[in-house]
């Protein structure tokens, strides 16, 4: 393949080709053709770096060889992390809610703290190559509780995916003008692409790239529109305090309740101090039960780079996370420049007149004054970073760079969420089930085929979330349930597996069924059939919140059970060797 | 651990184990802070201003928070990380 077995040489010359060629049509002025070059070019750039990372042994294929480094496996737990939805709704989602949106910032976050503590340096020395090989291995080889993991990570990591496949379509149809069906079939196919080449050492470093794309594209949207509304005082990031009182005085002269104060709509369908917190800690804590987030810690060279990989790793989610809520109050703060105005001129305005077609802003007289009210105007959360250019008047490229950006999130989280189900399907049902002594080379094929029936099938998915608001309502939902399940059924005999030798099989099993137990009809009850939510001091307990609830049934449930049955004499030596050889320093 | 596989004898690893529990304790406690401790006066800090403005209350849980957390992770990694030389003599 030439040029591609030089990764030093390959990757600067694809990114000095893809600059060139876009710079040159954007010199030409022709805007759509440099658009289109720019969004597909950017995948072009992600293919050749799996290309030229592409490997055909297992070790590779599963686990990365288990040789990233600190800084890079930090951008890929990023970027692995941060998905469409991360980078296009999470500033539109705190615009909307405000205070009562911040869950989504420290529940998306602190949790790597656990993670980083608890969970990674273990994972990594335990020897395993998958979350439900760990498990399986825990409860001293009974099978049953690895297909359980494995039917809970294709669970998850399968609506989580066909979001992501949806993003993708929204993104490249949005930009494009072609239809977001078309756009998930497209990216569905881009995944195949990047991963089908060496599995999770070709994604890894797919998403590392990724990674810097997509904050780069995220922080020239923001600087530029920071710099134009002037709060480098010194640092945007602390320096909004007078945009926010000029913003303030906006909302209080409409009669309006500010915006940062808390409380005032529900998170999850919940409400108050308690639903918040809990919300944020179910949230942390169904982060390091996800599937796809545990298995990076498989990548890592040894245990100290997965201390340190962890701390990169959240230094990059922060700098997008960090970024929204502020985000989020240049976003409002042009919104609240159209409130009161003639709703002729409103219209007018140039961001509202671009978007309006795309119904993302809604703009309606409801009451025949002529002027646009504040509850008149409506938006989408999506408005927030795909229109932030026009609102702030920048320069017509700044929108191509966010999709470009938005597009790298979506297929990096799509990326690892269909490797991790590829080698759930691969190793933990083919090999270890249907045919222990398949070849590598054979198993790495399998694994190849695999990815492309699962990218088809979530592909299919995908467009039909696009096609259809029901099933779409139900992915939607299902992705924000993964947390409550992670959190009970996984979380707390992965770490208590980790740091307690009395925890047996009996134990986890009666943990994970009490979790799910516990968890399932509450959810479904109060998020889908209109179950009032349980009280407590006067707030209500949302479906997110719940997931502590979940989280603590399953520890006690676990402990006790344990403890019945014989704790650690229950355990073979196996198991307790299993353990020990965890926290041995290497 | 007697398997002779990192030479560390029973005695040095439980020594270490020791330590490392009980820096995990703290670490987990700490970890409370952020995640918990640091926004339940939500009522007294929502009308406390800083940085020209910003309210205390939004400010800790969009950013103060999340840089807590990040200070502990690397903190943690920095202690492990010099334990485990001593206890392999590097």
């Amino acid at each position: 393949m030439g040029i591609l077995d030089e990764p030093k040489l390959a990757i600067p010359a694809i990114f000095v080709i893809y600059f060139v060629v876009v710079g040159a049509l954007a010199a030409t002025g022709n805007t759509y053709a440099a658009s289109a070059v720019a969004v597909f070019g950017s995948v072009l750039i992600y293919v050749t770096v799996a290309l030229v990372m592409r490997a055909a042994t297992t070790e590779a294929f599963y686990v990365a060889g288990r040789d990233v480094g600190p800084i890079s496996i930090g951008s890929s737990i990023a970027s692995n992390w941060m998905s469409g939805a991360s980078f296009v709704s999470m500033a539109g989602a705190i615009a909307l809610l405000g205070y009562d949106g911040l869950p989504y910032i420290i529940g998306w976050t602190l949790g790597y703290v656990i993670a980083a503590v608890l969970i990674a340096p273990f994972v990594r020395r335990s020897g395993t190559y998958t979350v439900p090989e760990f498990i399986e291995t825990r409860s001293s080889n009974w099978p049953v509780a690895r297909v359980i993991a494995v039917l809970m990570l294709f669970v998850v990591s399968f609506t989580y995916l066909v979001a992501q496949l949806v993003a993708t379509g929204v993104i490249i149809g949005r930009f494009l003008g072609i239809p977001a069906v078309f756009g998930a079939m497209l990216g569905s196919l881009f995944v195949i692409l990047f991963a089908g080449t060496g599995g999770w050492r070709s994604v890894v470093w797919v998403q590392v790239t990724q990674y810097w794309v997509l904050i780069v594209a995220y922080w020239i949207g923001f600087m530029l529109a920071a710099a134009k509304a002037g709060i480098f005082k010194p640092w945007p990031h602390i320096g909004y305090g007078g945009l926010l009182a000029q913003l303030e005085a906006r909302e209080t002269s409409f009669g309006l309740a500010h915006f940062t104060q808390p409380f005032k709509t529900s998170f999850a369908g919940g409400t108050n101090l308690i639903n918040w917190i809990l919300g944020a800690l179910a949230l942390m804590l169904g982060t390091v039960g996800l599937p796809h987030v545990l298995s990076q810690f498989y990548l890592v060279k040894d245990v100290r780079t997965a201390r340190y990989g962890v701390g990169w790793g959240l230094t990059f989610i922060a700098l997008l996370y960090l970024t929204a809520p502020v985000y989020a109050i240049l976003a409002r703060y042009a919104f609240s420049q159209v409130w009161g105005m003639p709703i002729e001129q409103a219209k007018q305005v140039g961001w509202i007149q671009k978007w309006l077609p795309t119904g993302l802003v809604k703009v309606a007289d409801a009451n025949n004054n002529g002027l646009l009210d504040v509850k008149e105007l409506s938006f989408h959360k999506d408005i927030v970073v795909i229109g932030m250019p026009d609102m702030w008047g920048l320069a017509w490229w700044v929108a191509v760079v966010v999709a470009v950006g938005g597009l790298a999130a979506a297929l990096s989280t799509a990326n690892g969420l269909l490797m991790v189900m590829t080698v759930g399907a691969t190793r933990d049902i083919y090999k270890r089930f249907i045919n222990p002594n398949v070849s590598e080379e054979r198993e790495v094929w399998v694994g190849r085929g695999m990815l492309v029936l699962l990218a088809f099938i979530s592909a299919f998915a995908g467009a039909r979330a696009i096609q259809d608001p029901t099933f779409s309502k139900y992915v939607a939902l299902l992705v924000g349930w993964a947390f409550v399940f992670a959190s009970s059924l996984f979380t707390p005999s992965i770490i208590m597996g980790i740091f307690w030798k009395g925890l047996n099989r009996y134990g986890i099993v009666a943990g994970m069924v009490a979790g799910l137990l516990v968890s399932f009809p509450y959810i479904a009850g109060v998020g889908l059939f209109g179950m009032a939510p349980i009280e407590i001091a006067g707030g209500k307990i949302g479906t997110i919140a719940w997931g502590v609830v979940g989280f603590l049934v399953h520890l006690v449930v676990a402990v006790v059970v344990s403890l019945a049955t014989g704790a650690e004499k229950a355990n073979p030596p196996e198991t307790i060797e299993f353990v020990d050889r965890m926290k041995i320093p290497e | 651990m007697g398997n002779g596989e990192s030479g560390v004898s029973e005695e040095v690893f439980r020594e270490y184990w020791g330590k490392m529990k009980t820096l995990t304790i703290v670490m987990l406690l700490l970890w409370t802070i952020p995640a918990f401790w640091m926004h339940l006066p939500v009522g007294t800090t929502q009308n406390i201003r800083i940085l020209g403005g910003i309210p205390l209350h939004w400010f800790s849980a969009g950013f103060i928070a999340v840089v807590f957390g990040i200070a502990l992770i690397f903190i943690y990694a920095i202690i492990m990380d010099k334990w485990d030389r001593e206890i392999l003599g590097r």
